[in-house]
């Protein structure tokens, strides 16, 4: 009887978004399993730092740099890989304001990065990873936010294409399933990342998160990856198309006062 | 490297029905695999036994423990020789549950007060009386087993057992946010349909003849409606046990995970 594979050994798993923040730590996470890497972000020279620095610790890694609203970009990228066990669905910006100031086009530019390059990629890697032998043949993990169920005031186009996200991966889940494809989002809530170092700077708003959040503290990055790489990995072979809080028990928890 | 090497873990239901595999004892046996030491609680001490018969064949180690979870006197002592045979405890896998066929109209109130008394206390006071020593060590880890029966009717009328799997996702909530302030997480694994003697159990006690059952023809019916195409193990459960009883798991609590192959996604 074999123990719970959480191995990634020989697998190629692809992470948008891989030079800072969530990206980079799920490139660690599931470099120290064993993956394959190939790692795409926007920002090319922040990538190769981040990339030399998971080649010292001697994980294969190929990156490339394009803007993945260029969805012709996205199915290149994914076309030049083969085999693919993994796609890592991570990049995300935010472009936040009220409703009544926000346009056609702050929808559209999140959606197309939220949303639609998810779509494209997970339909080009799907391709490949049907491809692979035996009954588990691929997984596709997306970040979702805990504003997909939750959102604060002011961030309606970050959180309804969040929202989106659950709704992708759901569907993923019932069309790639019989492939032996699984799809799944992980729902972070407030973590220490590059991305938040506007709202970070706010001691006012870190407390309260912190009061409205049971574990009572914001997330380390590794703790968002840690749960990809398992979802990533064949001990994760039944779970599909779930949205998974990694919250600190946030979603569990509606605070009556300001705290 | 093993995962849970120096945690200590308290299984309940830890033995399977008629000598098979069931969560609760794949769970145990996971839980070892990946180093935790074991107590291993059943209501019939020769399941407990030889759940802890495999666990020790593969180099763990294991103590069974005899005792019926709805009985307070019977946990706390249990939780007592669970501490004095391995000096802390670590992890709480609270996976005791029944099942009793009936829908509201035709449920009888023993069978609706045993369901409840049954599902509720066995997540209840193993938990109240292990909180104690979680809070002495800052940390702690909960997992209750759950269902996706208890988000929604499955097709076959278990009103009760829905009911009381549904409040386990409340009670699990609440208990993360009582808790959490103490380093301890609590979470729920909602399994979908998985061969286990007791889902066995259930079909044949729900059939005319149960020496008739087509158990090929029974899970490609199941399978049919599960996007992986086939009725989960209690591997696949076992699994999500270990993940969220270790560190990887340490910003997720008052939450659910579903090990259902996307059954409960879709239509």
């Amino acid at each position: 009887m074999s123990g719970p594979n959480f191995s990634l050994a020989g697998k190629t798993i692809l992470i948008t978004g891989a030079a800072r923040g969530l990206g980079a730590a799920m490139a660690h996470a599931c470099a120290a399993q064993g993956a394959q890497l190939c790692l795409k972000d926007i920002n090319g020279e922040a990538l190769e730092a981040t990339a030399d620095g998971l080649r010292a610790d001697r994980a294969t890694v190929r990156t490339a740099a394009f803007d993945l609203t260029d969805f012709d970009a996205c199915t290149d990228w994914v076309q030049g890989i083969d085999p693919i066990w993994g796609l890592i669905n991570n990049a995300g910006i935010t472009n936040h304001g009220h409703v009544l100031d926000q346009t056609v086009g702050d929808y559209r530019s999140i959606y197309d990065l939220h949303v639609f390059a998810p779509f494209v990629l997970a339909r080009e890697a799907g391709r490949v990873m049907r491809a692979n032998q035996g009954p588990q043949r691929g997984r596709v993990v997306s970040i979702s936010s805990i504003a997909a169920t939750h959102p604060r005031p002011g961030v309606g186009n970050y959180a309804s294409s969040k929202a989106a996200v659950a709704g992708l991966t759901r569907s993923l889940a019932a069309d790639f399933g019989t492939d032996g494809i699984c799809a799944n989002a992980i729902a972070p809530g407030y973590v220490l990342t590059e991305m938040n170092r506007k709202i970070l700077s706010d001691e006012g708003f870190v407390r309260r998160i912190e009061n409205r959040t049971p574990a009572a503290r914001w997330a380390d990055p590794a703790e968002i990856a840690a749960p990809v790489a398992f979802l990533m990995s064949e001990a994760a072979s039944y779970i599909n198309g779930q949205l998974i809080a990694v919250d600190g028990g946030m979603n569990a928890f509606l605070q009556s006062n300001e705290g | 490297m093993k995962r849970l090497e120096g945690k200590v873990a308290l299984v309940t239901g830890a033995g399977s029905m008629k000598g098979g595999m069931g969560n609760g004892k794949a769970t145990a046996i996971r839980l070892a695999q990946e180093g935790a030491r074991i107590c291993a609680l059943d209501l019939h001490l020769a399941a407990a036994e030889e759940t802890c018969k495999m666990i020790r064949a593969e180099g763990g180690r294991a103590v069974a423990l005899a005792a019926d979870v709805t009985q307070e006197d019977q946990v706390q002592s249990s939780i007592t020789q669970c501490l004095s045979e391995f000096g802390q405890i670590d992890i709480l896998q609270n996976n005791v549950g029944i099942l009793k066929t009936g829908g509201a109209m035709d449920s009888t109130v023993e069978d609706w007060d045993m369901l409840v008394h049954v599902n509720m206390k066995a997540v209840f006071l193993p938990t109240k009386h292990v909180l104690p020593h979680f809070v002495d060590r800052k940390g702690g880890v909960v997992t209750n087993i759950s269902s996706i029966a208890g988000l929604r009717y499955l097709g076959t009328p278990y009103i009760g057992y829905n009911a009381t799997k549904g409040s386990i996702i409340s009670f699990t909530r609440n208990l993360a946010a009582e808790v959490a302030p103490h380093g301890i997480r609590a979470n729920a694994i909602l399994p979908g349909f998985i061969d286990t003697p007791m889902a066995r159990d259930i079909t044949e006690q729900n059939a005319e003849d149960p020496e008739a059952i087509d158990w090929d023809a029974l899970d490609k019916q199941r399978a049919a409606r599960i996007p992986l195409g086939r009725v989960g193990t209690p591997w696949d459960v076992a699994n999500a046990a270990v993940f969220l009883a270790s560190d990887d798991a340490s910003y997720i609590t008052g939450t659910e995970i579903t090990v259902d192959g996307g059954v409960s996604c879709r239509v």
